[in-house]
């Protein structure tokens, strides 16, 4: 290089970090990820501990890269650049798919007889409240022709996953679990049975979209059967009622209903309200048809998976319709925060659907999960369901105000109260376990719930 | 800290640079980087920092001790117990896991590199080869220097040892350390970070499971990440120092298109080669005698340098056995084929050394054993996958782009073109920005050799 270029040459380099000092000192610093759903790290306490342990340096770092000005759009162009290295196959991408995590086949141990006859895969058999627990294989895999995918989970905690398959439009989380874990989510919910006998307990596995949407190449790694693993949970039953709600969901995906969400980690309100109706037949209660609620749709929605995607573009430059119903009868809510600075003894009545920024649409339903939800309602009827929930359990409530007296939904992350002592004081006829199959196979969720009773 | 992080390239060293230049004089300039290099250790290991100045102090203090006696008994015993207290100071904090004993101290950061350097210091002084360093501060700089503190090269004090008082700040050397800084940024961020993305993915898994065409995938990923990782840091570490105006020795030349494993050892992390040749297998006696033996015992301890693992034992066993197959008949017969089909040799080389990878990257044996059937297909494993698939042509460009950057295309376009190096202040800062951006929410950025 000659003299020119050199000046040149550190000229530009000194005014690129002369510029970015300043910004990154000066500027304002984002708090939330709208992107991420999450709080951005904050500035660190400064202690004498902190400082020879070397956390204080450790967090002063992440602070400074998590709270980068203009971070999300920073993070999308990555992602953009990202996406340019290289081609997908049939549409495929994958974003730190974790060999490790594919979950192994899942063992199927049945410790009572069941009756595997093809009749009970049929429509009338699934709806019935007097169904064994088995769900019977399809005639053909729902969504193996399928151009779409999805995928499951919960927020406000961290996503146990092996990774994220983007086909298309629509991300897939790929699910992992331990094939002995679904054996103890069943033990629980039967203890649970067993210390409160004159209560009727019902068992609801929510399968996840990849399950439906896995395009049909990769069914032999990512299409884990989730059905032989919910199949596996309800052999082990015992008193307790399990509702079958894939079958009525991969019906209806098969139809091409959007009963999942494609942007989002969650299934869509109108698989849920599927998954209610076969509830409301298995505990025999009154159930409102979907003509009878306001449709309301939120535009434009971005869920979780663009972030957990790693902010893949085919998510970004392909939101969708957010979808929920509003019952029509009359029901009253009352909420119990349980967060830090609130205190859970105060009743705050509220909505049961409360606004949110778009991106965040799915906490409508009674703003997320670190509530206990108390709902009465006009029907006439002595039974009271207690229903404990993930974040996919959130979506199936306005479709239950027409079903019960009193709903209470206690979320299994966010509950002080000994389950027992306090089913019992509430006068609770009916609980409804309803968690997405990677709660329910998953120890440290499982352990959660056992805590509660 | 590491110089591929946000707080090093935007907040410490606009900082650090501002300061070094406000200074005419050298002694301050000096004085500023020892600051920064202590700043810049402490914010890894605060306390392991007390480890860095004892070791340093005590070094100093024999060297001079070590001239004193020049040519006497006592000075031969200073430098043996210098030595002997910095590798007893490294076995205790590296190597005690090895042994699985009661107390695990904490690694302290770049202890592998300073102890060789400092070990460079003390047999350069005992042979006379200069004169041992008086100034405290001159000598801790030499030590502490942080663009080669953590990760290398392994810069030996006749290296650099005229410029710590006498350096000429040159533009074409400021120019060029930015270039080499900014070229070793995007190394490690626009290539090793993307590519081994995808290599943990592959291998951080059931591993039997794996398609032969996964296996190999997945270790070919990570040769690429491990190149472009730790000689992009390297390039960042000569380029730092040539825009404070020290000449470091180059750390790689191009290994992945070496002729044979001989030739791959003279190109890769060629300091420590270099170190390993002229402090250990010279002074056993090189190969006038015993020479097998020395090979292996200096090629186990450049596994174990590595790491406190025997897998890294087992990869320098596995190259010093084929270093000497090559010395012993494998090079004459590659002597056969002819310049025109040399790319044959390049290939089983490369293969050879991928090989290595793998009992580089498994610290666990079964899972090494596993990766390896699952290599040739004795897991029952298919040929391919469509996820094999999926993620080759995922990063397909990156790859290609990384093969290309392997061999000496830039050096060659670098000389030839004239409006290549026009181009170099205005690709320098897109570059550094480019880097800047994919540094934002990305949540993997190791560094490999970081630990070493």
């Amino acid at each position: 290089m000659n003299k020119i270029c050199n000046r040149i040459n550190i000229i530009a380099f000194a005014l690129v970090l002369a510029a970015a000092f300043p910004i990154l000192i000066f500027a304002s610093r984002p708090e939330f990820s709208e992107v991420e759903r999450r709080s951005l790290a904050r500035f660190p306490e400064l202690t004498l501990n902190g400082v020879f342990s070397g956390e204080f340096m450790r967090d002063l770092n992440l602070f400074f890269s998590d709270t980068v000005p203009m971070r999300d759009n920073l993070a999308g162009a990555s992602s953009l650049i990202k996406s340019k290295l290289g081609f997908s196959v049939d549409g495929v991408t994958f974003h730190y798919v974790q060999n490790a995590e594919i979950p192994p086949p899942i063992e199927v141990i049945q410790h009572r007889p069941q009756e595997d006859n093809a009749a009970s895969q049929t429509l009338a058999q699934t709806e019935s409240p007097k169904w064994d627990g088995v769900i019977a294989a399809p005639d053909e895999r729902f969504g193996e022709n399928s151009e779409e995918n999805e995928g499951e989970n919960d927020d406000e905690v961290d996503i146990s996953s092996a990774g994220v398959l983007v086909h298309r439009d629509r991300a897939l989380m790929i699910v992992g679990w331990v094939s002995s874990a679904g054996e103890r989510y069943a033990s629980v919910i039967n203890e649970y049975k067993r210390r409160l006998n004159n209560i009727d307990f019902y068992s609801m596995v929510i399968p996840s979209s990849i399950e439906f949407y896995c395009p049909v190449n990769y069914l032999n790694h990512y299409g884990i059967d989730q059905r032989e693993s919910i199949n596996n949970i309800n052999s082990f039953l015992d008193d307790v009622t399990p509702v079958n709600v894939y079958s009525a969901l991969s019906r209806r995906v098969a139809l091409g209903e959007n009963v999942y969400l494609r942007t989002d980690h969650h299934w869509a309100a109108l698989g849920a309200y599927y998954a209610a109706e076969q509830f409301a037949l298995t505990a025999g209660v009154p159930f409102a048809p979907l003509s009878s609620y306001e449709k309301v749709k939120i535009e434009n929605f971005i869920g979780t998976m663009y972030g957990y995607s790693g902010r893949n573009p085919a998510i970004l430059n392909n939101p969708e319709d957010f979808i929920y119903y509003k019952p029509a009868n009359d029901y009253s809510t009352t909420y119990y925060i349980i967060y830090e600075g609130y205190d859970p003894e105060l009743p705050v009545s509220s909505s049961l659907f409360l606004e949110q920024p778009v991106s965040e649409s799915y906490c409508t339903f009674m703003g997320g999960d670190t509530r206990i939800t108390h709902i009465t309602t006009d029907v006439d009827t002595t039974r009271t369901l207690a229903v404990f929930k993930d974040s996919f359990g959130n979506a199936l409530i306005p479709f239950l105000t027409g079903s019960f007296k009193e709903i209470y939904v206690i979320d299994i992350r966010f509950f002080p109260y000994n389950a027992f002592d306090y089913l019992k004081a509430k006068g609770v006829t009916d609980v409804l376990f309803a968690n997405n199959i990677a709660v329910a196979n998953d120890p440290y969720f499982i352990e959660l719930i056992e805590k509660l009773l | 800290m590491i110089f591929a992080d946000l707080l090093f390239l935007f907040i410490f060293l606009p900082i650090n640079l501002l300061l070094y230049f406000a200074f005419k004089s050298n002694a301050y300039r000096n004085a500023v980087l020892v600051v920064f290099s202590l700043i810049f250790y402490a914010w890894g290991e605060p306390l392991m920092i007390f480890l860095l100045l004892a070791t340093t102090e005590i070094n100093r203090v024999f060297a001079l001790f070590i001239e004193k006696h020049k040519g006497e008994k006592r000075g031969k015993a200073f430098a043996f117990l210098s030595i002997g207290l910095t590798l007893t100071s490294l076995f205790v904090f590296k190597y005690t896991p090895l042994f699985n004993l009661p107390f695990r101290p904490n690694l302290p950061i770049g202890i592998s590199f300073y102890s060789f350097q400092i070990i460079t210091y003390i047999v350069g002084v005992y042979k006379g080869r200069f004169c041992a360093q008086r100034s405290r501060l001159n000598f801790l700089m030499y030590v502490s220097l942080y663009p080669q503190l953590t990760a290398g090269p392994i810069v030996r004090y006749e290296d650099i040892h005229t410029q710590i008082n006498d350096r000429k700040m040159r533009l074409e050397d400021i120019s060029g350390g930015i270039t080499r800084f900014v070229i070793g940024l995007a190394k490690k961020i626009l290539i090793a970070n993307q590519i081994g993305a995808a290599a943990t993915s592959i291998l951080d898994g059931d591993v039997s499971s794996l398609s032969v065409g996964g296996a190999w995938l997945g270790i070919f990923f990570f040769a690429l990440q491990i190149y472009y990782d730790f000689s992009g840091y390297s390039d960042m570490a000569i380029g730092l120092g040539g825009i404070f105006g020290f000449k470091f020795p180059e750390n790689f030349n191009y290994p992945y298109i070496s002729k044979s494993i001989s030739e791959f050892w003279r190109r890769w992390h060629m300091t420590l080669g270099g170190f390993f040749r002229d402090y250990v297998y010279i002074p056993l006696g090189g190969n006038r005698r015993r020479g097998w033996l020395n090979l292996l015992i200096v090629w186990i301890l450049t596994g174990l340098w590595h790491g406190a693992s025997w897998n890294f034992a087992l990869w320098g066993l596995y190259f010093g056995l084929i270093i000497i197959a090559e010395r012993a008949f494998v090079l004459k017969i590659a002597d056969y084929i002819p310049p025109a089909l040399s790319f044959i040799r390049v290939i089983f080389t490369f293969a050879a050394v991928m090989f290595g990878w793998i009992m580089f990257y498994f610290t666990d044996f079964v899972q090494m054993l596993a990766f390896m059937r699952s290599l040739f297909g004795l897991n029952n494993n298919p040929l391919y996958d469509i996820i094999t698939t999926n993620l080759l042509y995922n990063q397909l460009l990156l790859v290609i782009a990384a093969i290309i950057f392997c061999t000496p295309v830039y050096r060659f376009a670098e000389k030839r073109g004239a409006a290549f190096n026009y181009l170099a202040p205005v690709t320098n800062a897109a570059l550094i920005i480019l880097c800047a951006i994919m540094l934002v929410g990305d949540n993997y950025n190791p560094f490999l050799y970081y630990r070493f």
